[in-house]
């Protein structure tokens, strides 16, 4: 099956300018998503997930700032047009994004329908009475049972699940190519959570819309995802199709957090040791090496490369191909 | 037949509107249930009637002098007696609830969009639109309120007009500061950084997702303000900045009467009432919506 490419980031990096110093927050990350594929992207807090998603939105904020690299969507580079032009064409047109919080997401004074009409009225010119028919279909969409009570209702009257239904149809009503959903399940329980995972995955095949899932749980990942990027400390350190990383986790980190998944065998939680370094004095080389168990002199000199390991399978680390043999 | 087209239109407006009635209904049932709100909302309600209606239940003219019924004891003629120059202090009280009503709302219709849209710019956007706004505001609340009304009031000249603009100068910040403020912690909200996502503009963020949720903190400073405008303006009154006579002001017919407290006490007594009994409904009413429109307090039935 050829790939078409629907985004692609190189080299990305963002800087965070603070009182304590600048927070090197992204170190030039490199990242591709095909269409109609379900990507996703791990890593613990604070490794940089978001802050690559609102980039790609140019909702970076003070003090961030995006230093240098290239977002390419659909063909164009997102970082050299005009703010205003991503703002009118691409954000909730081309890319829309749901959040952690569904209920929080959602505008406490307006009732639900109208959230949804409203985008509508504002993205795609419908009428009043259009936008109130499309919105009850796009609640139906999205399994809502009696979507014409729940469009009259307001978000603190929902469940998390609903709401983050809500927010779903709301992100869908302007039919993007591409849905950044980051940490979609993460405040919901999980059963539900299994089913809004599902209805994303539905929603794939359905409307042909490409899924940018950003998430901590590898076990989300395992269950929905094609393809699997794994960062740490603002690096990417591994990519792969989801087999492959979870069966065959090639770099120490991600090996480190498949470890730490109890499983049948071992009751026994194994941590990786260390905790997640301060971007403001990030560690040379390899930002993971002081917590790597096959750390070599190398790793603290350079930044490791990425590396087709097998087919479709990057990793950046000196424990593969030609570095290392140095 | 015609009646059952409207029975059924009525009750699909019910189904479609089924929430806003419930809330109605509910808001209702939250100012029964304090009977402070009630003494203060029938005070106001009474305080409007009056005002509106001040020509059909007032027995005599306010300004019509009557030299021989000078400073006349309170009696079946002039229910609140008469004042030195023998007008109906009944009368004058009446249509005074015209004058101070005109002040509060002429005050609030020049305050509440400037403070609003000054503070919604300053909190939303920061950096040095905030700073130079601000600053302005500080230099404004900087100086006791009624010493700076008064200021402006005499720079002005004494008259009503003015005394309106020096009282709504003074208390601009007010609304911007807590404008600003609400915008700060409302901005950083998730559903701001959603609608963002989908692409809105800074104008309708600010006017469709942020002044909404401003509204109700807004509304009840503003209710709780009336009673200090009428403070205000009646003390400018007294003073000789305010109303000019005869114009039937709360504040200056204190001030006229002062002189006659000892032996004439009703003469400037009534007055003192009416605006006692004006703050406090305007205070009680304010309290109440501040406590109704807790979302604590309510509990939205489905």
């Amino acid at each position: 099956m050829v790939q078409e490419l629907l985004l692609e980031i190189k080299d990305l990096e963002v800087n965070f300018h603070t009182y304590r110093g600048i927070v090197k927050a992204l170190n030039g990350v490199n990242l591709k998503i095909n269409k109609g594929e379900f990507f996703g992207l791990v890593g613990e807090t604070g490794c940089g997930k978001s802050v690559t998603a609102s980039a790609v939105l140019n909702l970076v904020q003070n003090p961030g700032q995006i230093e240098k690299g290239e977002i390419i969507f659909q063909g164009k580079d997102l970082l050299k047009m005009d703010k205003e032009e991503i703002r009118e064409d691409i954000r909730g047109k081309e890319i829309t994004m749901i959040m952690q919080y569904p209920i929080a997401a959602l505008n406490p004074v307006i009732n639900n329908g109208e959230q949804i009409s409203e985008a509508l009225i504002a993205n795609k010119n419908m009428t009043k009475d259009e936008a109130k028919k499309r919105t009850i279909e796009l609640l139906r969409d999205v399994n809502i049972p009696e979507p014409e009570k729940i469009a009259r209702q307001y978000p603190h009257q929902l469940s998390g699940g609903m709401a983050q239904r809500v927010m779903i149809a709301m992100m869908l009503s302007t039919k993007p190519s591409l849905l950044i959903a980051d940490e979609p399940t993460t405040a919901l329980d999980v059963s539900i959570q299994a089913q809004v995972l599902n209805l994303l995955k539905d929603l794939v095949v359905k409307h042909n819309t490409t899924i940018w899932l950003i998430t901590h749980d590898l076990s989300v990942v395992a269950e929905t995802c094609d393809r699997v990027g794994v960062m740490y400390a603002g690096d990417m350190v591994e990519i792969g199709e989801v087999n492959q990383i979870i069966n065959n986790p090639r770099h120490p980190y991600t090996k480190g957090l498949i470890n730490a998944i109890p499983s049948e065998q071992s009751r026994e939680l194994i941590e990786i040791k260390g905790s997640v370094p301060d971007l403001v004095e990030p560690p040379s080389g390899c930002r993971f090496h002081p917590r790597c168990n096959y750390a070599k002199p190398i790793c603290k000199k350079a930044k490791p490369q990425m590396l087709e390991i097998e087919k479709n399978h990057f990793a950046a680390c000196f424990l593969y191909g030609k570095q290392r043999e140095e | 037949m015609n009646k059952d087209i409207s029975q059924n239109w009525i009750a699909s407006w019910q189904k479609r509107h089924s929430s806003e009635v419930s809330d109605v209904k509910e808001t209702l049932y939250l100012i029964k249930k304090s009977p402070m709100t009630m003494i203060g909302l029938a005070i106001i309600l009474i305080l409007v009637t009056v005002a509106i209606f001040a020509p059909y239940i007032a027995p005599y003219n306010p300004v019509t002098m009557n030299l021989d019924k000078r400073l006349a004891p309170p009696s079946k003629d002039n229910l609140l007696g008469t004042d030195e120059l023998g007008r109906d202090i009944l009368s004058r009280i009446i249509y005074g609830a015209g004058v101070a009503l005109k002040i509060i709302f002429i005050v609030l219709a020049i305050d509440l969009p400037l403070g609003i849209l000054l503070g919604l710019m300053a909190g939303y956007f920061g950096g040095w639109i905030d700073e130079i706004i601000m600053r302005i505001a500080d230099i404004f609340m900087a100086f006791p309120r009624l010493i700076l009304a008064m200021a402006i009031g005499t720079a002005l000249g004494p008259n009503l007009k003015n005394t309106m603009i020096a009282i709504a100068l003074t208390m601009w910040p007010v609304y911007a500061r807590l404008a600003r403020g609400e915008t700060l912690s409302i901005k950083e909200r998730t559903f701001i950084e959603a609608e963002r996502a989908l692409g809105s503009s800074n104008l309708k963020i600010l006017v469709f997702n942020i002044l909404p949720l401003c509204f109700s903190t807004l509304i009840v400073r503003a209710t709780l303000d009336m009673g200090n405008i009428i403070r205000i303006a009646a003390g400018m009154s007294f003073l000789g900045l305010g109303a000019q006579p005869p114009t039937p002001d709360w504040g200056l017919m204190i001030s006229s009467g002062r002189n006659f407290l000892i032996n004439q006490w009703w003469v400037p007594t009534f007055p003192g009432f009416a605006i006692l009994l004006t703050v406090f409904g305007f205070n009680l009413l304010g309290d109440g919506i501040r406590d109704i429109s807790d979302p604590h307090l309510r509990r939205g039935k489905k």
